[in-house]
C-alpha cells in the first residue's frame, strides 16, 4: 500500500470517528452534575444548631431550677441588699 | 420599709426555718439615714428581726458610725475578710452559727477588696482575698458540724459564681453589690445564689431543701416586689415618720 493511500485511509478514519462523536454529543443531552450545589441556608443553619447546642450545655452547667423545694428539712432565706439608706417610699 | 416589714412578718407567720439577711450597703446613702448615722436603718432592721447583715464598701465610708451601730444592734454585722492592717485581727464578727428549727446554720460575711473598697475604707483596715477567706471560713464552719452554710456576700455576682464553683460545701450565697435582680434560681454545683437588686424595692426569697447528708436536694429562688399590695406595718410606719426625708 502506498503512503498516499495509507494517509487517505487514516484521514477517512479520523473524519468518521469525529462524526460519530458529534452525533453522540447531539443525541445524548449533556449529563447534569451528580453532586448538587449546597443551598445558601445550610451553613447559617449549621451554625445555629451549634450555638443552640452550646447554650444547652451552658444551661446544664448553670441551670435555672423551677420546682418548689420539698424535703425532710427546708430553710428559707429572705434577703435584701444595697438598700443604701432608703427608708421610704421604697419597700 | 414599712411594706417590707409586713411581707417578712406574713412570711414568718406561715413558714418555719426562716432567716432574714441583708447583704450589705444598707445603712447610709440618703439624707435621713446619713443624718441619723445609720440609726434609722439599724432600728428598722432590728424591728424586722434581721438575723445578720454583711458589710459593704459604702458602709465603710462611715466607719466610726458603723462601729458604733455594730455595738448597739441585736443582729451582728458580719465580715470575715475585713482585718486591721496592724494586727490582722477581724474588725467585725466573721461568722455566726444560728439555730434554725434545731439545725445549725452558719452565716459568713464577705466584703469586696476591690478599688471601690480601697477608695472608701480607712487606711488601717484591709480586705483580704474574699475567695481564700471563704475557703478558710467554710472549713471552720464545717468543723463545727453545721447543717448548712450561707455566705452573706457583698462581692458582686461574678465573684459569687466563682466562690460557688471553687469552694465546696456552701449551701447558699446571698449576694449584693452588683445590683442584680435574680428572678429565678441560679444554682452552681450544689450552691444556690440569690441577689435582690437595690434600694429595698424587692425582698429576695431563697428556699433550699437539704437531704440527710446536708446537701441541697432541691432549691428555688424568686424576688418579691414590695408593691402597694403590701400594707404599711404601723410600727415601721411610725419609725419612718420619726426620720423625715
Amino acid at each position: 500500500m502506498s503512503n498516499k493511500r495509507k494517509k487517505k485511509q487514516a484521514a477517512q478514519r479520523r473524519a468518521q470517528s469525529q462524526q460519530q462523536h458529534q452525533t453522540k454529543q447531539t443525541a445524548e443531552p449533556r449529563k447534569k452534575p451528580t453532586v448538587r450545589a449546597k443551598p445558601r441556608w445550610l451553613w447559617p443553619a449549621v451554625a445555629g444548631v451549634l450555638i443552640l447546642a452550646a447554650l444547652v450545655v451552658a444551661g446544664a452547667l448553670v441551670r435555672p431550677s423551677l420546682s418548689k423545694p420539698t424535703g425532710p428539712w427546708t430553710l428559707t432565706i429572705l434577703h435584701t441588699t444595697d438598700v443604701a439608706g432608703y427608708i421610704d417610699p421604697c419597700g | 420599709m414599712a411594706r417590707r416589714a409586713t411581707a417578712i412578718q406574713g412570711y414568718r407567720s406561715k413558714n418555719e426555718h426562716v432567716l432574714v439577711l441583708d447583704a450589705g450597703d444598707a445603712l447610709f446613702g440618703q439624707p435621713a439615714s446619713d443624718k441619723s448615722e445609720g440609726r434609722a436603718l439599724v432600728e428598722a432592721m432590728g424591728l424586722m428581726k434581721y438575723d445578720a447583715m454583711a458589710i459593704g464598701e459604702r458602709d465603710m465610708a462611715h466607719f466610726a458610725a458603723l462601729l458604733d451601730r455594730s455595738r448597739e444592734t441585736a443582729f451582728p454585722f458580719l465580715s470575715a475578710n475585713l482585718v486591721y492592717t496592724s494586727t490582722n485581727k477581724p474588725v467585725f464578727t466573721p461568722y455566726v452559727v444560728r439555730d434554725v428549727g434545731g439545725r445549725k446554720v452558719a452565716v459568713i460575711g464577705l466584703t469586696p477588696s476591690d478599688e471601690s473598697f480601697k477608695a472608701l475604707a480607712p487606711a488601717d483596715v484591709t480586705a483580704s482575698d474574699p475567695v481564700e477567706t471563704a475557703r478558710e471560713y467554710v472549713a471552720k464552719a464545717r468543723g463545727e458540724k453545721v447543717d448548712a452554710i450561707v455566705i452573706l456576700s457583698h462581692l458582686g455576682n461574678v465573684l459569687d459564681r466563682k466562690i460557688a464553683s471553687e469552694v465546696e460545701g456552701i449551701t447558699a450565697i446571698i449576694g449584693g453589690h452588683s445590683f442584680d435582680l435574680l428572678q429565678e434560681t441560679l444554682q452552681i454545683g450544689s450552691t444556690v445564689i440569690g441577689q435582690a437588686g437595690y434600694g429595698g424595692e424587692w425582698l429576695g426569697e431563697v428556699t433550699v431543701a437539704l437531704d440527710a447528708e446536708g446537701r441541697v436536694s432541691s432549691a428555688s429562688a424568686r424576688l418579691i416586689p414590695l408593691s402597694e399590695d403590701y400594707a404599711d406595718d404601723p410600727e415601721l410606719a411610725a419609725l419612718v415618720a420619726r426620720y423625715p426625708q
